[in-house]
Formats: structure tokens, C-alpha cells, sequence
């Protein structure tokens, strides 16, 4: 579980999150709406530890991520807290430098795994993500913006997180690909059992994949609506 | 420093791009240091003085100063503007937030690799720099202004000593080590967008080249005093 109580975070003299309290609960879906710039990805990078909140608490799993941030000689405890969780970047965020199998490895590094187990992993998830095998020899650079995404995905999940952010996922998508992963998204979430925090402007995709929607707005986060209930937010 | 060295192809990665990659432009640069050396020396020699001269002022201006300063000068503006551009093109893409949230350390897995690598490769680069600098200075003595190499030969033995080698080695591992960190830090130091890439490379080009300069003068006043 996930949970976030007073969290304020502001670059300079901008504020973007002010006294943000939350919840994620094991195995649920849930969207935080709003707008571009609302502070969406300042949120999720609050909560993994990458961004210092200037007040406030992340657990996750009962473990203080602010805590842990607090101080280099926490950086192995914070390091296990971040293992748990798969992070689909906005941007997809894959190493140009590595093929699309050494990015999904990335996820494995320090586990101590045979090369053939390494393999084995590296092609069920790209499989479970729906590519072909074939793009494992590939360099980011090769692959068009869905494939980008699909790989994210399957490095995210590599590791067999118990969480899984998603930022953006089906921005800049055209509408096949990006039903592809809304339906992805749903999936991992069943069958891996993990829990989905996913933050977008997406509507439609929160109304498809949504359990748990908030609405970020002026800096704080709305109280959780249903997914039939969403008309009117951006109003 | 224990991640990397469990991982040791990121370093022989580093060692590829750094050093192998650089040998034509500074095999190109050492002929022409030592040409120039050559000229230069024969040039300030006051008529009488014997040739090997040449060989020995020549062969210590390029062991002690030309040939560390300038090619880890070269370094610098080829391989550390790269690795600022990398780095820090990896932090505008949150290639490097990728890193962190997968529990990978990524000075450890960037600039580490960069740094030991920089150690390695400009020392290395320095001295085939200075053996093919020497050789050309020997050829354009023989060649231009008519000195046998024999007496070129002669005043390179005879006037140069292991201090001016080692001096000038000494300067190319804080050389190396200045590179791959400098450029590592402002490639971590980028700000926001391509505007913040091409600001820190700027910084990291002009600040590893000055401090190439202190730390030239510091060897000198220790080692050559």
C-alpha cells in the first residue's frame, strides 16, 4: 500500500503540491487526472524518492521513502523500496545506448541471474507485452514511439514489481497503440496482481482502465470518484 | 567502485570510445606537434651550436609539455564535450531517472566507468602521442633542415631523462582524471532541454581545459622546478 500524507513540493517560489494526502490500495487501478503542468510527474517522482518533497510523508509499504531519502547512508533501503515499484517513463526513457534487451535487463541487474534465466525473463516480457521476438536485437532509436512505450513496459515489469507507475502512457500514441495499452494495462494488472498508479490527462483511458480516480487540481489531490462520474473535471 | 569493477565492460566500453576512437586525430595532431618542434628548436638555435640540440631541446619540449598539454587538450574537446552531451542528454530524457528507479546507482554506472576509463586511456594516448611526435620531429629534422637522424638520436639520449617522462606521464593521469570527472559532473549538472546540454558542455569544456592548465603549471613547479 501506498500512502501519502502532507505532501507540499514547489521549485523555487512556484508551488506545485501542497499538503497532497493519498492512498493507493494493493491490486487497484488508480488514475490521478489533471492537466498538463498540474504536478502530475512531480507527484509520482515525490513518491519513488527522485524528487525531495519540501514537507510531507511517502510510505510505501511501510517503508518512509522520505525518510530513506533523507540521508545517502539510506540509499540501500531506499534502492529495495524502488525495486518494488516499475516505472513507465513518459518518454519511455530507454538507454539509446543499449538494445532492447539489455534495457530490460537493466531491471535484473544485481539479481545474480544465470544468462539463461536473464533470456528466459528478457523474452516472456517482451512477449507479455505483445512484440515480437525479434526486437530484442533492437536500439530505441529502431523502434517507433508505441514499441518505445511496449518496451518501457516490459522493462517495468521485468523485475516483477509490486507496483507499477505509469506517466503519460498513451500520450502522443495514435488511438490503436494507445487502446493496446490501455488493454495492457489492465492485464498486467490482473494477472501480475500489482498495483497501477497511473497519472494522465487521458480521460477516456481513466473512464476504460480506471478504479480509483483523483483529480489533481490548485496543488492537491480531489477525493477519489468513480469512474462514471468524471464529466466536468476539466471544466 | 565495486559495481563497476564487477561490471568491467562499461569501463572496456569507455576505454573503446575514449582511447581507439581517438588514435587517427591524435596520431594526426602528434605528427604535427613534432614537425613543429622540430622547426621551432633548429629555428631558435643561434648558428654554431652542434644539431643534436634539436634532439635533445626538441625531444623534452615534446615529452615534458607539447604532447601531454596538447593532445589531453584534444581529449578534452572530443571525448569530455561527448560525455557531458551524453550524460546530460540522459538527464533531459530521465534516462537516468530510469537508472534510479531500477536501484541502479547512476554515478556508479556513468560516470565511474568515464573516470577510471579517462585514467587509463589519456596516459595511454599521451604516450603514442609522444612516440610518434618524436618520430616525426627525427624525420622533418632529416627532411627539412637537413640534421642526421643519428645526431637527433644522439641528443635524445644524451639530454633526456626519465624525470621528463615521468613528469609528463604524472601530468596526463591528473589530466585523465580531471577530464572524466568535470565532464561526468556537468553532464549530471545539466539543466532543462537542449539549451541546458549545450550549456554544460561549454562549462565542461572550458572549465577541464583551464584546470588542465593549473594543474599543468603545479606538475611543472614540483616535478621540473
Amino acid at each position: 500500500m501506498i500512502k501519502v500524507s502532507g505532501l507540499s513540493k514547489g521549485f523555487s517560489r512556484q508551488k506545485v503540491l501542497a499538503d497532497v494526502s493519498f492512498e493507493a490500495h494493493d491490486g487497484r487501478r488508480v488514475f490521478i487526472l489533471g492537466k498538463s503542468g498540474s504536478g502530475k510527474t512531480v507527484f509520482l517522482k515525490c513518491i519513488l524518492g527522485l524528487l525531495v518533497p519540501d514537507s510531507g510523508k511517502v510510505l510505501i509499504d511501510g517503508d518512509d521513502v522520505t525518510r530513506l531519502m533523507a540521508k545517502p547512508r539510506f540509499k540501500k533501503e531506499l534502492t529495495r523500496v524502488r525495486q518494488r515499484i516499475g516505472y513507465v517513463f513518459q518518454g519511455s526513457a530507454l538507454l539509446d545506448s543499449l538494445s532492447v534487451a539489455d534495457n530490460i535487463a537493466l531491471a535484473l541487474d544485481g539479481k545474480g541471474l544465470a544468462w539463461e534465466e536473464r533470456n528466459r525473463i528478457i523474452d516472456e516480457k517482451i512477449a507479455l507485452v505483445g512484440l515480437d521476438r525479434e526486437v530484442r536485437r533492437k536500439y530505441p532509436a529502431q523502434l517507433s514511439g508505441g514499441m518505445k512505450k511496449l518496451v518501457a513496459i516490459a522493462r517495468a515489469i521485468a523485475a516483477g514489481p509490486a507496483y507499477i507507475f505509469y506517466d503519460e502512457p498513451t500520450t502522443a500514441l495514435d488511438p490503436a497503440v494507445a487502446t493496446r495499452i490501455t488493454k495492457l494495462i489492465i492485464e498486467l494488472s490482473e494477472r501480475l496482481e500489482v498495483t497501477s498508479l497511473i497519472v494522465t490527462h487521458d480521460m477516456g483511458l481513466a473512464r476504460r482502465a480506471g478504479q480509483d480516480v483523483y483529480f489533481l487540481k490548485d496543488y492537491t489531490l480531489s477525493r477519489p470518484r468513480r469512474t462514471t462520474r468524471l464529466e466536468g473535471l476539466y471544466e | 567502485m565495486g559495481y563497476v569493477l564487477r561490471r568491467p565492460k562499461l569501463i572496456l566500453d569507455q576505454v573503446y570510445h575514449l582511447g581507439l576512437l581517438s588514435l587517427p586525430v591524435v596520431s594526426f595532431t602528434a605528427v604535427f606537434i613534432g614537425m613543429v618542434v622540430a622547426l621551432m628548436v633548429s629555428y631558435q638555435l643561434e648558428a654554431g651550436l652542434p644539431k643534436f640540440y634539436v634532439g635533445a631541446t626538441g625531444g623534452r619540449t615534446i615529452l615534458i609539455e607539447l604532447a601531454p598539454v596538447i593532445i589531453s587538450l584534444l581529449i578534452v574537446a572530443r571525448v569530455g564535450s561527448n560525455i557531458t552531451a551524453r550524460i546530460g542528454t540522459m538527464k533531459v530524457t530521465e534516462q537516468i531517472d530510469a537508472l534510479e528507479t531500477m536501484g541502479i546507482n547512476s554515478v556508479h554506472y556513468l560516470a565511474l566507468p568515464v573516470i577510471i576509463a579517462g585514467v587509463i586511456v589519456v596516459p595511454a594516448l599521451v604516450i603514442y602521442g609522444n612516440l610518434i611526435s618524436l618520430v616525426a620531429a627525427a624525420v622533418s629534422a632529416k627532411v627539412i633542415l637537413n640534421i642526421p637522424i643519428a645526431d637527433y638520436v644522439f641528443g635524445l639520449r644524451r639530454y633526456v631523462i626519465l624525470n621528463d617522462v615521468l613528469g609528463g606521464l604524472l601530468k596526463t593521469l591528473l589530466f585523465g582524471l580531471t577530464m572524466g570527472s568535470v565532464s561526468s559532473y556537468y553532464g549530471f549538472e545539466t539543466g532543462v532541454g537542449a539549451e541546458g546540454v549545450g550549456r554544460s558542455v561549454t562549462y565542461s569544456v572550458v572549465t577541464a581545459a583551464a584546470l588542465i592548465m593549473v594543474i599543468d603549471f603545479s606538475v611543472a613547479f614540483w616535478v621540473f622546478r
